[in-house]
C-alpha cells in the first residue's frame, strides 16, 4: 500500500489549543471586530500587524532562542497560522520569511547569516521574496537561466526573476541561480543567494498587474548585480537540494485550504439559520472537505515534528487543498439566496478574481500531481 | 491502535488473502452462503471483536475493533461483519449467551423516510437485532431468529449481496438497551461509521488494483503508467482515498467524545464522496479489462456504490451538518469547525 496515505492521527497538544485563544484575543484587540475579506498569504501586507506578531513573539515561533526563536512546536505554529487566516489578518508581509527563508537559513545558512537575518524576521521587521520562477522558467525549475559570476568578494548576478511576490517592498529576495560547474546535469550547478532589494545597484524591479488590478508580483532584472559572497546560503551547486526542501514547508499549510474562507463565513451568514435542504447539504460538504483536511493538514504538522520530509503527503494536501478553495466561491455563488450584502460580494468577487493563482503558486495542480504519482511509483 | 487490535489486523489480513479470493465472493453473488469463510472468521475471534472477555469475545473497545472493518472494504469480504460485530457488541446486553454465535444482522429505521432500513444479508442471518425508537429518541433492542420474523422476497443489492425488508414479526417479547447505543441517533451514527470505515478500506484496494494495472497494462509501445494523463488521473484518486482514510479515521479517534456526531456525519460524507469519484477513476484506469466480471475491480467498486447509500447518503450527512452550522451561525463557523468555541 502507498505510504503517502498513511496521515497519523494527531490531537494538538494543550499548549497549542492555549494558544489558540491567545491568538484569537490578539486578532480581536489589534484589528477590531470588524468583518474582514480574505487573508491572503500573498497580498495582504501589512508591516505594522507583522511587527506586533514579532512582539507576541509569533513569527519564528520554532526556531532555536539562541536566536530570539520561540522553541516551540510545529503545532503551535499550526495553530497559531490557522486562526490568522481564518481571521482574515494581514500576515503577507512575513509570511515568506517565517514559513521558508527563516528555515532554509537554519538548515543551510551560515551562523552569521542566522545572527544578522533571523532576529530581525522574527521581531518582524524583516521580509522575504521568492526568486525562482523566470521568464523561461515556471514548472521546469531546474532550466533557470540566472547566471551568478563569481568576481573578486562575490557574484555578479545578470537575468531575470519572474512573480516574485513583494520584491517592490520586502527587503531581501533568496534567489536562484545558475553557478559555474562541470557537470552536464541539469541540477548542478544550481545556488542560492540572498539579495538585499533596498540596496543593490543593478537591480531593476517591477510590478507587474495581475487581473484583479492588483500590483503584487514582479518582474526583478539583475544587470550586473553584486552580490556580496558571504550571501551565498549553503554550498554552491547545492541550491536543487536547498529549493526543493524549501517547497516541502511551501505545501502542507493552512494557507493551502483557506484562502477562500471568508466567503465561506460570508455565505453562511447570507444563508442565515434556516437553510433549504440544499444549502445546507452545499455547507456541510464543504465544512465535511474542510475538517479532513485541516486534520491531514495537522497531520503533516506532526510529520515535521518528528523531522520527517513529507513529500508526497505535502503535495496530496495541496492538491485537496487548492481545489476545495477554487470550489468554494463556485459554490457561493450559487447557492447564496441572491443579492447579498456588500460584504458577501466584495469578498466573493474577490476570491473568484484571485482563485485562478490557488492552484499555480507554489507548484501548479499538474506538477504536483506528477509527485504524487512518483510517489506512487509510476514515473 | 492497542497490541491486540494490531495483531488480530495482521492475522485478519493474512487470514482473508487466502480465505477470501475473488472466488468466494462471486460464489456470494451467485447465491450460495460462504460458510467456511464464516468459520475461519469466527476461529479468529473477529466477530467478537468487541465482545467482553467474560463472554467468550476478545473484548476491544469499540473504536478499536470497528477498524477491522476496514478489511472488509479491502477484501470485499461478503459476509455482514459490520452487523455481526457491532451487534455482538449492542447484543451481550440481551443475556442471552447463544445469540453472540452464528451470523447476525441488523435491522434499524432508516435515516430517510419512514420504516426500516433494507436490512442486509437477512436471509442468510441466524440473529437479526431489531432496533425499535421510542418517541423520546431511544432504543430498545429485541435479538431475534431470523425464522421469526417476515421478511419481503430477498433482491441482490449493488454490491450483489443479499437483502430484504422487515415486514413485521418483532415487537412481541422481551426488549433490552444497550448503553453503546442508547438512542437511534448513536446506532445510525455507528452503522455510518462502519460504512466510512468499510469504503476507506475499498478505495485503498482500488487504488492498489489501478496502480498494479497501470504498470502492468502497455499500449503504444509502454506502460499506461507513462502516461501523464494516466498519472493525473491516479494521482487524484489517491487523493480521495487519503481524503476518505483520514475522515474514516477521524471517526473513529472521535468515538466517546462530544465530537462524535460531527466525525461520523464528516466521514460518511467524505468517504462516500470519495467512493464515487474514486470508483470512476479506477474503472477508467482499468479500461474495459475493468469493466468485466472476470476482473476483481467491481468487487470494489459495487461495494462502494453500495455502502455510500446505505444508512444515508452524502447529501443526507452534509445536511445535518449544514444545519448544524447555520443555527450556530456565520461567527461561530471557525469555532465549530474546529472543536474549539
Amino acid at each position: 500500500m502507498a505510504t503517502a496515505l498513511t496521515f497519523d492521527p494527531v490531537t494538538l497538544p494543550p499548549a497549542a489549543e492555549a494558544l489558540r485563544s491567545e491568538v484569537r484575543q490578539f486578532v480581536a484587540e489589534t484589528l477590531g471586530n470588524e468583518r474582514r475579506r480574505n487573508s491572503d498569504f500573498g497580498a495582504s501586507h501589512d508591516p505594522e500587524f507583522s511587527r506586533a506578531l514579532g512582539q507576541r513573539g509569533w513569527i519564528g515561533m520554532t526556531w532555536p532562542t539562541k536566536y530570539g526563536g520561540g522553541g516551540r512546536s510545529f503545532f503551535e505554529r499550526y495553530v497559531m497560522t490557522e486562526e490568522l487566516l481564518a481571521a482574515g489578518a494581514p500576515v503577507g508581509a512575513h509570511w515568506i520569511a517565517d514559513r521558508q527563508s527563516g528555515p532554509l537559513l537554519l538548515r543551510y545558512g551560515t551562523e552569521a547569516q542566522r545572527e544578522f537575518f533571523l532576529p530581525k524576521i522574527i521581531a518582524g521587521e524583516c521580509f522575504f521574496s521568492i526568486g525562482m520562477s523566470e521568464p523561461d522558467s515556471g514548472s521546469d525549475l531546474a532550466s533557470v537561466r540566472t547566471t551568478a559570476t563569481p568576481v573578486e568578494g562575490g557574484w555578479l548576478v545578470n537575468g531575470t526573476k519572474l512573480w516574485s511576490s513583494g520584491a517592490h517592498r520586502n527587503h531581501y529576495m533568496i534567489t536562484l541561480v545558475r553557478t559555474p560547474t562541470e557537470s552536464e546535469s541539469r541540477h548542478a550547478g544550481l545556488s542560492q543567494l540572498i539579495v538585499d532589494l533596498r540596496n543593490a545597484s543593478g537591480l531593476t524591479v517591477r510590478p507587474i498587474t495581475n487581473l484583479a488590478g492588483d500590483a503584487e508580483f514582479n518582474e526583478v532584472v539583475f544587470e550586473d548585480c553584486f552580490v556580496p559572497a558571504d550571501r551565498l546560503v549553503g554550498e554552491p551547486g547545492n541550491g536543487w537540494e536547498q529549493v526543493t526542501s524549501e517547497l516541502g514547508y511551501e505545501r502542507s499549510g493552512p494557507e493551502r485550504f483557506l484562502s477562500a474562507f471568508r466567503v465561506f463565513v460570508e455565505l453562511l451568514r447570507e444563508v442565515g439559520p434556516k437553510p433549504t435542504d440544499h444549502q445546507a447539504a452545499v455547507l456541510g460538504r464543504m465544512a465535511a472537505h474542510m475538517m479532513t483536511l485541516r486534520n491531514m493538514s495537522i497531520s503533516v504538522a506532526g510529520m515535521l515534528e518528528s523531522n520527517r520530509n513529507p513529500v508526497v503527503e505535502a503535495a496530496l494536501v495541496k492538491e485537496l487543498g487548492n481545489n476545495f478553495e477554487r470550489e468554494v466561491p463556485e459554490i457561493a455563488r450559487l447557492v447564496a439566496p441572491g443579492g447579498g450584502s456588500a460584504l458577501f460580494r466584495q469578498t466573493l468577487e474577490d476570491t473568484i478574481l484571485h482563485a485562478p493563482s490557488f492552484t499555480i503558486r507554489g507548484g501548479t495542480r499538474e506538477i504536483l500531481r506528477g509527485m504524487i504519482a512518483r510517489g506512487l511509483g509510476l514515473r | 491502535m492497542n497490541e491486540t487490535t494490531q495483531l488480530m489486523l495482521e492475522s485478519a489480513e493474512r487470514l482473508l488473502r487466502d480465505a477470501c479470493p475473488k472466488a468466494v465472493v462471486d460464489q456470494v453473488e451467485a447465491g450460495q452462503r460462504p460458510d467456511a469463510l464464516w468459520t475461519e472468521l469466527e476461529a479468529l475471534g473477529l466477530l467478537s471483536a468487541c465482545v467482553p472477555e467474560a463472554q467468550g469475545g476478545v473484548g476491544l473497545p469499540l473504536a478499536e475493533g470497528l477498524t477491522l472493518l476496514r478489511l472488509a472494504g479491502r477484501y470485499a469480504v461478503p459476509v455482514p461483519f459490520a452487523e455481526t460485530l457491532l451487534g455482538r457488541a449492542l447484543a451481550v446486553e440481551a443475556g442471552l449467551p447463544e445469540v453472540l454465535e452464528g451470523m447476525m444482522t441488523i435491522a434499524v429505521p432508516a435515516v430517510q423516510g419512514n420504516g426500516y432500513a433494507s436490512v442486509p444479508f437477512a436471509p442468510w442471518a441466524r440473529w437479526v437485532l431489531v432496533a425499535q425508537e421510542a418517541p423520546d429518541g431511544s432504543v430498545s433492542f429485541q435479538c431475534l431468529p431470523q425464522e421469526q420474523l417476515t421478511f419481503s422476497e430477498p433482491r441482490k443489492g449493488l454490491a450483489g449481496e443479499p437483502e430484504a425488508l422487515l415486514l413485521g414479526g418483532a415487537g412481541k417479547g422481551s426488549s433490552f438497551s444497550s448503553p453503546l447505543a442508547p438512542t437511534l441517533a448513536r446506532l445510525q451514527g455507528l452503522l455510518a461509521l462502519s460504512r466510512a470505515v468499510m469504503m476507506a478500506g475499498a478505495l485503498e484496494s482500488a487504488l492498489d488494483l489501478s496502480v498494479a494495472y497501470a504498470l502492468e497494462r502497455k499500449q503504444f509501445g509502454r506502460e499506461i503508467a507513462k502516461f501523464q494523463a494516466v498519472q493525473q488521473q491516479l494521482a487524484v484518486l489517491t487523493g480521495e482515498v487519503a481524503a476518505a482514510l483520514r475522515a474514516a479515521d477521524a471517526g473513529l479517534e472521535a468515538l466517546g467524545s462530544p465530537r462524535e456526531a460531527t466525525a461520523w456525519a464528516v466521514a460518511k460524507a467524505r468517504a462516500g464522496e470519495a467512493a464515487g469519484k474514486g470508483a470512476e477513476i479506477a474503472h477508467q484506469v482499468h479500461g474495459a479489462m475493468g469493466f468485466t466480471h472476470e476482473h476483481q475491480l467491481h468487487h470494489r467498486t459495487r461495494r462502494l456504490w453500495c455502502w455510500r447509500d446505505q444508512h444515508g447518503h452524502e447529501a443526507y450527512w452534509q445536511a445535518v451538518l449544514g444545519r448544524a452550522l447555520c443555527a450556530a451561525g456565520a461567527d461561530a463557523l471557525w469555532p465549530e469547525l474546529t472543536g474549539s468555541a
